[in-house]
């Protein structure tokens, strides 16, 4: 005789958190990828310039580990929208609910933000050591790095990665929700991106966001935004999905 | 305890009903077969007994609860069809031991046999196997996870003859060791009779016939001979089907309402009386013509 068994969300989000773990292995692999890409595009300099005179021309480079931050970010955006896609598609066969399905990819997302935050900027360290062998150097200024400095870089980047995966998973969710929404976002987004570029109203609010996230001076007030805006974003996905229909 | 409780249980998709006015009750460890033709609504009904799918109207409880998004009914749950998805990059026995986790009465030794037995490769992975390999899969997963209620939706699909009866066979065996509520819907009622203790029957999405299935096979007579007598002996809400033999002779399916008087008579009268095989009565059941596939042909 089988008896009902009581469960609660913490062990259940716990389980679904490890099989989230052992199903999407693969993406630290893409991620790597991704990193190894930005490495190789990165040591041909993000800008340069030439000054010359009728007797000499100076060449000058300038080279940076913005690429892949910026790749990582792309990751950690689709990232978020694929474990979307996959914990619609997957995680209701076993035991689940709506709530500890988000709450496992949260999870999820923070564990490969982390990682993704962390590996990037060590990233750019190997970029000044490939450097320091490889190039004539002009000026070794910014090619050594406080601890400190790296630290705070990391956990900037870290934090970055979390809004993106965020922001992805949002996108993915909305997205699983209704296929009109896949094309309308992006048409949005791109669509403000094109009117930033003339002064409307508009615009001035959108560059208002941006300077928002990206122009942030304190590290606890910066801290404060993401946590909020990404706090915010699962409460919204928590309560849009909680009537959602599953495996139609 | 009742494991399962209808009450006018409806579920509409863009206007079509799916399930439309649905009431029943199935009882704990038992094994219910739930039968209907193409569309009559059985994946919805599970889908909303599984707490995957919303009612449009109407209440359905399991366990006492409701269990759409219900974290103690998917506990206690497992619903195992064929578009089972599972992650591509975990091996077979990689996907046993990450599914198993989630549930208290997992089988390890009990899946690692099975997997065994049906020649399924603890290293290949999912994506891999054949049709009827990927059924077998799905269903050992649904064996051995010994769940309180276990749902199968068309869960042999593609398996051959011999996989499906050694199936039959281990779901019994264990279910004899550890009674739990299952149920199995297929069209294969000829096959499953055997594992049966009730049948739930729906047609368009109604309820037709929820009975045991002792008294399902009590249901109907088949009678084989001359038109006439039989014509006699039967009204015409008696009959389920018909089926001309010959000029004037007949075979005829009636609701099995007769005395043992009336069949005495009609034996006597050259009528031959015959048992009706459950699954061509759900199909009499169920039809929407009572001269069958024949109706169509015999118009012009």
């Amino acid at each position: 005789m089988m008896s009902f068994h009581e469960t609660n969300l913490l062990s259940v989000t716990k389980k679904q958190f490890i099989y989230k773990l052992q199903a999407n292995l693969g993406i630290l692999i893409s991620l790597m990828i991704i990193q190894l890409l930005a490495l190789l595009l990165s040591t041909a300099g993000v800008s340069s310039m030439s000054v010359g005179t009728n007797l000499t021309i100076i060449n000058l480079k300038i080279i940076s580990g913005d690429i892949i931050i910026v790749f990582t970010l792309i990751w950690a955006f689709i990232v978020g929208y694929n474990t979307a896609g996959n914990a619609y598609r997957l995680d209701y066969h076993f035991v689940t609910n709506r709530l500890s399905s988000n709450l496992a990819s949260g999870c999820f997302l923070l564990l490969t933000s982390l990682l993704a935050g962390i590996t990037a900027t060590f990233c750019g360290v190997l970029l000044r050591v490939l450097l320091y062998f490889w190039r004539d150097l002009l000026t070794t200024k910014g090619l050594s790095m406080a601890p400190a400095l790296l630290m705070k870089g990391s956990y900037v980047t870290v934090l970055y990665a979390c809004l993106l995966s965020a922001l992805g998973y949002f996108y993915g969710m909305l997205a699983q929700r209704n296929k009109a929404l896949t094309v309308l976002i992006p048409v949005l987004f791109f669509g403000s991106l094109f009117a930033a570029a003339k002064d409307t109203r508009a615009a001035q609010l959108f560059r208002q966001v941006l300077v928002f996230y990206f122009s942030e001076s304190s590290l606890a007030l910066f801290t404060l935004k993401i946590v909020l805006t990404v706090a915010l974003l699962f409460i919204t996905i928590i309560l849009f999905t909680n009537r959602m229909e599953v495996r139609k | 305890m009742h494991c399962i409780e209808s009450k006018n249980l409806s579920k509409t998709f863009d206007k079509i009903k799916a399930v439309h006015d649905l009431s029943f009750t199935i009882e704990e460890n038992k094994i219910t077969g739930l039968v209907g033709r193409n569309g009559a609504g059985k994946t919805t009904l599970l889908k909303l007994i599984a707490g995957y799918l919303l009612p449009t109207t109407g209440e359905i409880n399991v366990f006492g609860r409701n269990p759409f998004n219900n974290l103690q009914v998917a506990a206690n749950l497992i619903f195992i069809d064929d578009q089972l998805a599972l992650p591509e990059n975990l091996s077979l026995e990689e996907t046993l031991a990450a599914v198993g986790q989630f549930y208290p009465n997992w089988q390890a030794e009990l899946a690692r046999a099975l997997l065994d037995y049906f020649s399924l490769q603890p290293r290949q992975y999912y994506a891999n196997l054949s049709k009827g390999m990927k059924s077998s899969f799905n269903m050992i997963i649904g064996i051995a996870a010994r769940c309180p209620l276990t749902i199968f939706d068309e869960p042999t699909v593609g398996m051959d003859a011999a996989v499906r009866k050694d199936f039959y066979r281990a779901l019994l065996k264990d279910f004899m060791q550890y009674p739990r509520t299952i149920i199995f819907s297929s069209h294969l009622l000829s096959e499953i009779e055997e594992l049966l203790d009730d049948l739930l029957l729906i047609k368009a999405g109604e309820k037709y016939l929820h009975l045991p299935l002792d008294e399902l096979r009590n249901y109907a007579v088949g009678l084989t001979g001359r038109e006439s007598i039989i014509r006699k002996m039967t009204g015409q809400e008696q009959v389920l089907f018909q089926q001309k033999l010959g000029r004037d002779s007949i075979y005829l399916v009636a609701r099995n309402t007769f005395d043992q008087q009336t069949l005495q008579q009609a034996r006597l009268q050259g009528v031959e009386i015959s048992p009706v095989a459950t699954d061509d009565l759900c199909i009499y059941l169920t039809a929407q013509h009572k001269g069958g596939i024949d109706d169509v042909f015999s118009r012009n």
